[in-house]
């Protein structure tokens, strides 16, 4: 007897799941059902526990699976298809009966689901999608990074010296891939164009598993000094410039203005690194692998071994790492090496939290979505609680009223489905053509096979969310109006319903209000941010000297003297100059610093006192409107021989000499552009005002100002400040260019505002979808109110006639009508706003210049929102004022 | 009289031999739970068995709630016979007519 209370509650137990289990069998055979498999598991449990019996491990799980399927079978026998076939008929006629509530239902549906799964899409494409490689998930970035950096790859951070010591060390990898991003000009007809390529070591097609589409890819041989020179063409490059003619492979091209032998086409897919459209041998000398170890400018790609996984490479690398700083302690020294996998290298930080919040956004905007249609269902139900009471009293079941709500649902959401998913193509594809604000990847979103599977998931659990709360409703109305007897239902408990499910609405709205208030003010001030330069009537043209011909430094000085000087001499130009690096490209070149005043710094002062390093023409600052603070621009005079000179920002100056004007003393900071040597440097003539080169989130960084003709780039970018923008002048500062030399290309001909622009494109990006989720959810969220209230109006006109019989004036009865909607909207509002303060750090991520809890932001929310809800109200209550007491007592 | 699936035959000749509670018969044919019951469900809706309910007194002895007892009707088992001398009237196979095996060729 003792053993038996023990027993209990096991029992217990089976007897909760069997009476779960025992919804699905048919009401009339369900009683037995349970006593039987109840009989049978306590019969085999008493057994097994006093030992008469010896039950495998998992027998009561598969006696409750065969309890599932027996009563899933015996459900079975009672549908028929002709009776589910019935079922539909039956919901189309009931719905083609409403065509507006169909119609409001389905584009709703469409929306969250549409919306819902382009954001899906595009995750899908930027973060799961495999990258289009055999085995990519063995593919990793090598990188290095300093210690302050995050764990992150991060690309062009690997010098040749820690290339060649990692593949000559490590046995992790079947093999390690050097990439560096390189530009070329390609010769043609039309004259020169500028391509983006990439120099690899040839094991990097190896490593990435993919063979040539047509001919080869690069094989050891051809790093060879005195090999020809090869290339490989993107399939992209192959289509536009070849016509997609495969007799091109062993063709001789012109790059750089050296003929190169066309030995391969990639096949389309093949898309590393990203844009790339020619990859060309990538030669690194002796000296190279072992004396480069400052240089940080290569990308490092792998494979890893069969068997190896991530975190015994990592473990590697560090050793390495840490015996490579026992071995030589170096000038600038990397704290740390990364492997990661090949597509964080790819997509980078920051795109994860964006992307993130807007999912979260839009899943938002879905419930929003689910709980209106809900709400719609609830609405028109109200009409049809006569007709359920009806069907229950002539023997339908309970069961069968609440499928035949499902199958609506079914239905609705399933129209809601196919109108989101076309919906969801256009957006997708708007997506990939528009606007990718420099997000990774993001261009290869699609619908494809998952992304359906997501919609279909999707749609299911809308038709689940939204059908299930009316379902609850009519199925109690159903066994109430059984057991009463009455006729009459509880409209009113409907009507409470419906303004909870408003009240859900306007909180969902409130809280994708307030993320888009946010982002708003996050981007307004971010576009007020004062960059440092005036960018309005400035244009650019970038070019760049094909190496072969402008081996000598004196020539590319020439080159651009002469192009400067004529683009200068035109009439309506204010003033033009040229430089390496122009400010908000993306372009970073950041130097140690080596001597301050003729004295050599030590190790960690140079690291301090890193820099930019930027070369530029007299005219530069004066075209972009960056003001001389000190001293003197560069000057014609500052030439090759001459003294080598200097100028550097505001930042720059504070940071070497804090405190003191620093014209007159003297920087050399560490670099290669040097002629002939590895330094660069000069006296200080100058200091200039600080530009926020990477955008107005960051701050300006310090910046030290090279003259042109002392240390010539063959690289630059033209800025020309012409007020009046004639519109012959991209085309004129073309011929110009091939004036001085037909053979170098021109590319990037932007306006400097087309880059200001661009630099806030993401933020830009993410507040206009915000935007649409808000306004599509407070817009549907008004709709609600109204129709709620237009419904409260109407079940309530006999006591509004009631009152102004007994003398509520118009303004009282208006004034009920609107204080109903203004508590809906606060207690949305309030748990809105909760919702919003719980996302915070969420999208604190994509705030720059804003506090996440900004409170203009949640006031100016809260206001919207009342006057929406009132706007919303407001027609139903005229309607109410309007409510003729006679009429409306006589009705009943 | 509808087609008797081998399932279903098996289960009927464990009624027959007296083997009367669902799980008792799942041991027996050593079929799975998913196809005993539904089996079962079918025979007693054709009529090949009935069922009653266990003694409520033995049950209660035990402590434990009363079982479903399943026994099979005459007509259950005039049904099982014919199918049995159906089955033994076919012989088994000796030579066999089969097809080519491939690997053959």
């Amino acid at each position: 007897m003792r053993s038996d209370v023990a027993r209990r509650p096991a029992e217990d137990r089976i007897g909760r799941r069997l009476a779960l289990l025992a919804w699905i069998v048919p009401a009339a055979e369900r009683q037995t059902w349970r006593r039987e498999w109840q009989a049978e598991l306590t019969y085999y449990a008493r057994a097994q526990a006093a030992g008469r019996m010896r039950l495998g491990r998992w027998w009561l799980g598969r006696r409750l699976g065969a309890a599932f399927q027996h009563a899933a079978w015996l459900r079975g026998q009672t549908m028929r298809v002709d009776a589910i076939a019935q079922e539909v008929r039956h919901a189309v006629r009931v719905l083609a009966r409403r065509p507006a509530f169909t119609l409001a239902a389905v584009l709703t549906l469409a929306l969250g689901i549409g919306g819902t799964t382009v954001i899906f899409s595009a995750m899908h494409a930027v973060f799961w999608r495999p990258l289009p490689y055999p085995d990519p998930s063995a593919l990793v970035m090598i990188s290095t990074t300093d210690a302050a950096r995050t764990d992150r790859a991060q690309p062009n951070s690997v010098s040749p010296t820690d290339f060649g010591e990692w593949r000559a060390e490590s046995t992790s990898f079947t093999d390690i891939a050097a990439v560096r991003d390189d530009g070329y000009a390609l010769q043609g007809e039309t004259g020169a164009e500028q391509i983006t390529g990439t120099a690899v070591t040839p094991a990097f097609f190896a490593i990435l598993g993919t063979p040539a589409a047509h001919g080869r890819t690069l094989v050891a041989a051809d790093v060879d000094a005195a090999a020809v020179p090869v290339v490989v063409l993107s399939h992209a490059l192959w289509q536009r410039r070849f016509g997609g003619d495969s007799r091109v492979v062993g063709r001789l091209i012109v790059l750089d203005g050296r003929s190169h032998e066309v030995v391969g086409i990639m096949p389309r897919a093949f898309n590393f690194p990203l844009g790339s459209e020619v990859w060309t041998p990538l030669a690194l000398t002796v000296d190279d692998l072992t004396k480069q170890r400052g240089a940080h400018y290569l990308t490092a790609v792998a494979r890893l071994t069969r068997g190896v996984d991530l975190g015994r490479a990592r473990v590697e690398m560090t050793a390495i790492a840490l015996r490579q700083a026992e071995a030589a302690p170096r000038t600038s020294q990397p704290a740390r090496t990364n492997v990661s996998p090949l597509r964080d290298g790819i997509v980078g930080e920051g795109i994860a939290p964006a992307l993130r919040v807007l999912f979260g956004a839009v899943a938002l905007l879905f419930l929003v979505a689910c709980v209106n249609v809900s709400s719609l269902v609830l609405g028109m139900a109200l009409g049809r609680s006569r007709d359920f009471a009806v069907r229950a009293a002539l023997g339908a079941t309970r069961f069968r009223l609440v499928r035949g709500l499902f199958v609506e649902s079914l239905l609705l959401a399933g129209a809601g489905g196919l109108a989101g998913l076309a919906l969801a193509v256009l957006g997708t594809r708007a997506v990939a053509a528009v606007e990718t604000a420099g997000i990774p990847l993001l261009d290869e979103t699609r619908i494809d096979v998952p992304v359906m599977v997501f919609a279909l998931a999707v749609t299911f659990c809308a038709a689940c969310l939204f059908g299930a709360l009316p379902a609850m409703q009519a199925s109690r109305d159903v066994s109430r109006a059984l057991a009463s007897g009455a006729r009459s239902t509880s409209d009113r408990g409907r009507v409470r319903a419906r303004s909870t499910l408003v009240a859900i609405e306007i909180a969902l709205a409130v809280a994708l209000l307030v993320g888009a208030g946010l982002l708003a003010r996050n981007f307004l001030a971010l576009a007020r941010t004062d960059l440092g330069i005036e960018s309005r009537g400035v244009q650019t043209i970038s070019l760049s000297l094909p190496s072969a011909a402008y081996t000598d430094p004196a020539r590319r000085a020439d080159f651009v003297e002469q192009l400067v000087a004529r683009v200068a001499g035109r009439r309506d130009i204010e003033a033009a100059g040229a430089i390496f690096g122009l400010p908000l490209s993306d372009f970073s070149y950041y130097i140690s610093a080596f001597e301050r005043d003729g004295q050599r710094l030590v190790q960690e002062e140079q690291n301090r006192l890193s820099v930019n390093v930027r070369v530029v023409t007299p005219g530069y600052f004066r075209a972009l409107g960056i003001p001389i603070v000190a001293g003197r621009d560069f000057e014609i005079g500052d030439r090759r021989g001459a003294a080598p000179v200097v100028v550097l920002n505001q930042s720059a100056a504070r940071l070497f000499w804090p405190g003191q004007p620093a014209t007159g003393h003297r920087v050399v900071v560490g670099t290669r552009l040097g002629l002939g040597g590895d330094r660069a440097g000069g006296e200080i003539v100058g200091i200039v005002g600080d530009v926020r080169d990477v955008g107005p989130a960051a701050p300006a960084r310090p910046t030290l100002y090279l003259a042109h003709s002392q240390f010539p780039m063959g690289f630059l970018t033209v800025v020309v400040r012409a007020p009046h923008e004639p519109d012959d002048l991209v085309r004129w500062l073309r011929e110009t260019v091939a004036g001085v030399d037909p053979a170098v290309p021109v590319f990037r001909v932007r306006t400097m505002d087309q880059f200001a622009r661009r630099a806030v494109a993401q933020p830009r990006l993410y507040l206009v979808l915000l935007a649409v989720f808000a306004a599509a959810a407070a817009t549907l969220a008004a709709v609600g109110i109204y129709g709620v209230m237009a419904q409260n109006v109407a079940a309530r006109s006999r006591e509004i006639g009631i009152r102004v019989a007994l003398g509520a004036t118009r303004r009282e009865v208006v004034a009920m009508i609107i204080r109903s909607a203004g508590k809906l909207a606060v207690s949305g509002l309030v748990v809105g706003m909760a919702l919003a303060l719980l996302g915070r750090p969420a999208i604190g991520r994509l705030l720059v210049l804003v506090d996440p809890g900004d409170g203009v932001t949640y006031l100016a929310v809260g206001l919207a929102t009342l006057a929406l809800a009132l706007g919303a109200a407001w027609l139903p209550a005229r309607r109410a004022a309007k409510v003729d007491p006679v009429g409306s007592l006589r009705a009943e | 009289m509808k087609h008797l699936s081998v399932a279903a035959l098996s289960v009927l000749h464990a009624v027959a031999r007296g083997t009367a509670h669902g799980f008792d018969i799942i041991d027996a044919t050593g079929l799975p739970g998913g196809t005993v019951y539904p089996a079962l469900s079918r025979l007693e809706r054709d009529g090949l068995v009935s069922s009653n309910w266990e003694p409520v007194e033995a049950a209660r002895a035990e402590g434990r709630p009363p079982r479903r007892n399943y026994l099979v009707t005459r007509f259950g088992v005039k049904t099982l016979n014919d199918a049995l001398e159906r089955i033994h009237a076919m012989k088994p196979i000796r030579r066999a007519v089969t097809a080519p095996a491939r690997t053959r060729q």
